[in-house]
């Protein structure tokens, strides 16, 4: 382990991995900033960028350093014009903007940051501790129990499906097929090609796939619904909060840490659930109730410290089981795969002394990136609030440009950005008919592990169902059927009750 | 009365995954224990395609629903078309001229078409904006990050001669 925190060490603290790690958290913070910049649109945007990075460590740290600074900018235009940047900011405008109404806009932008670097260590740290616990469990998965578990993943696509469950499961059928097309690396042939020679392998294609569903289909929706003047936002300088102030938080931080990071390795359930959770419970343990919604600042920290534990929360199930519960740690697994990391149980096991500094790394690399952004966030709050100013004929066309860039990027070839086009298409189509894009991602990440686990399952069971069936492939599957009926049954008794 | 956009998506889905199911029966059968190169692509078509029948029925049953009543498009509908136009037009030349300059008329068609009012001086900002942007992501992706982009003449100026890089 030491050995491991040595190399890791190595690994992170030069000169180059920590500077892109922070220019990862300043861009984040900047695109959590402007709404419609989602963290799952900015990392899959940059995502292309990073693999290219040598040592592709700086690479990960980019897309970490996103990560965090997303989740933290979504609080500044919650806070400043009452839209979150992101939808896990939704409950911080509850209290954050009636703050910045009556002028303490810096005080509630501090207040905010705080919360979200306490609650982003604090996930950090349940996750080293838990990480390799879970992962020798999982090591004694065999290939069914691989394939139950990547049935378990897509059953969380009706807790990430907004509006209907059904539409949540057609997206991701449709993931699974669209991850099928092309090179078999299964069987060795080509499937559903439609005709199109060179089609990319799976891994490569799914980059510009991404980019297409986030990125171009916001772009498309922006210029078709929303006036092109920019938000315009008070200046800010810098308050801070008083040792009372700090005082009356410190419970809400406890509460909402646990909160969050529970929440966050329940897959499926991202930020903005954990977001409201935790401002629920906090309201009702606090002794002034009636401040929440009014600019309570025991609200405000509960709404981003969860929002923000759920980033560590969220790797749990990641990086121990391979299995990505929402669409960003989808984006950040399939990045990691891209640049030779194995998400999994294997990651934890792994002889190699390389690999073991390089999950170290992971660890102490998140960590950092939530220590780095609290300066970071503190020093630039004044420009920072500036940024949801940005005009949109400037940002959009430029958002387009990038993904254009991200998706040749990948393959070096024009045939990924016509993919990429053909994707933002359809998923501005799909939007219009209330389609979620989430399980879209997440079918075309686990339809892969579940079609080669359960070809290898029958191959060793010599096509028997029965000897497949162990107690905790029973159990996986058990759970599966409850995370997709529980939604059914839930609207059922909500209906008989109307 | 329907809920008209889901019986739309349903059967539009219902077609697809019975297009799908077409198509994998071009594929081999397999013969030994394990699965066949058809069996996972046909499994999903089958269950897009009973998914979409519920989302018909589902539609059929449910009524108008407030958010069927709103129209399809927004109302800024002509300029989404205009800036799809634009990007259309834009990935298609990036080979024949490269990047760089196609990067800049894009983004100076779209400034143009997505500013609330053009004055000269604006108009004027625009196009230095364009190019000074067109001309920095060029630098940022193909220099800096060595990611490589479709050169055209501009960007072979560029690089061989403002950035001076590869020389």
């Amino acid at each position: 382990m030491h050995t491991d925190i040595a190399a890791a060490l190595e690994i992170l603290f030069s000169f180059k991995v920590i500077a892109f790690m922070v220019a990862g958290i300043v861009a984040g913070i900047l695109a959590g900033a402007l709404p419609g910049l989602t963290a799952t649109m900015s990392i899959a945007l940059l995502v292309p960028f990073t693999y290219r990075i040598d040592p592709p460590i700086a690479g990960l740290m980019i897309l970490l350093g996103v990560y965090v600074g997303t989740m933290h900018g979504g609080a500044i235009s919650a806070i400043l014009i009452r839209t979150p940047g992101t939808p896990a900011a939704a409950a911080t405008c509850f209290d954050g903007y009636p703050l910045a109404r009556r002028g303490e806009a810096a005080l509630a932008l501090n207040v905010s940051t705080i919360a979200s670097s306490v609650g982003g260590v604090f996930s950090v740290l349940v996750l080293w501790t838990v990480a390799a616990p879970i992962a020798s469990v999982a090591l004694k998965f065999g290939p069914f129990e691989m394939f139950c578990l990547a049935i378990f993943g897509l059953s969380v696509i009706s807790g990430v499906s907004e509006g209907s469950v059904v539409k949540g499961f057609i997206m991701g059928g449709l993931g699974m097929l669209f991850a099928a097309a092309g090179r078999s690396t299964v069987f060795d042939i080509d499937r559903l090609t439609f005709g199109i020679k060179d089609l990319p392998e799976s891994g490569l294609r799914y980059i510009p796939l991404m980019i297409g569903v986030f990125a171009i289909t916001e772009a498309l929706d922006r210029v078709e619904f929303r006036t092109v003047a920019g938000e315009s936002a008070a200046k800010v300088k810098n308050k801070f909060p008083t040792a009372a102030q700090i005082k009356q938080i410190l419970a809400p931080l406890g509460i909402s840490s646990v909160i969050g990071t529970v929440v966050g390795a329940i897959p499926g359930a991202g930020g903005d659930i954990a977001g409201f959770v935790a401002y629920d419970q906090t309201k009702k343990f606090s002794k002034h109730k009636e401040e929440f919604g009014n600019g309570s600042l025991e609200g405000l920290t509960a709404s981003e410290c969860a929002n923000n534990a759920v980033t560590g929360g969220a790797m749990i199930p990641m990086l121990t089981l391979g299995i990505p519960g929402d669409s960003v740690t989808a984006i950040l697994l399939g990045a990691m795969i891209i640049i030779g990391l194995r998400p999994g149980p294997t990651l934890f096991t792994d002889p190699d002394p390389a690999v073991r500094g390089l999950v170290a790394a992971i660890f102490i690399g998140l960590l950092t990136a939530n220590l780095l952004v609290f300066p970071i966030r503190i020093a630039g709050a004044p420009l920072f609030s500036r940024v949801i100013s940005v005009a949109p004929q400037l940002l959009w066309p430029l958002v387009v440009v990038f993904c254009i860039v991200g998706s040749f990027a990948m393959t070096g070839s024009m045939i990924s950005v016509y993919i990429m086009l053909v994707f933002g298409i359809f998923g501005y189509v799909m939007k219009k008919f209330h389609f979620p894009p989430g399980p879209l991602i997440l079918g075309v990440i686990l339809g892969p592990i579940a079609e080669s686990n359960l070809h290898r399952a029958l191959l060793i069971s010599k096509g028997e169902l029965l000897p497949m069936l162990s107690p905790l492939a029973v159990a996986l599957l058990l759970i599966s059927v409850l995370s997709v009926a529980l939604p059914f049954i839930q609207g059922m008794r909500r209906n008989s009750k109307n | 009365m329907a809920n008209k956009k889901d019986v739309i998506a349903g059967a539009s889905m219902a077609g697809f995954s019975a297009l799908i199911y077409g198509m994998t029966k071009a594929l081999p059968e397999g013969a030994g224990p394990g699965l066949a190169p058809a069996s996972f692509p046909r499994a999903l078509a089958v269950f897009i395609g009973a998914l979409s029948i519920v989302l018909v029925v589902q539609g059929l049953a449910a009524g108008c629903k407030e958010d069927d009543d709103k129209p399809l498009f927004g109302p800024l509908f002509a300029r989404m078309l205009l800036f799809f136009v634009a990007l259309v037009i834009y990935i298609l030349i990036i080979p024949k001229i490269g990047y760089t300059a196609s990067t800049a008329a894009f983004l100076f068609s779209s400034f143009l078409m997505l500013s609330p009012g053009l004055s000269a001086g604006r108009v004027a900002a625009g196009l230095v904006f364009s190019i000074i942007a067109a001309a920095a992501v060029f630098y940022i992706f193909s220099i800096f990050l060595g990611v490589p982009l479709i050169e055209g003449p501009v960007d072979e100026f560029l690089h061989y001669t403002v950035f001076r890089a590869g020389v």
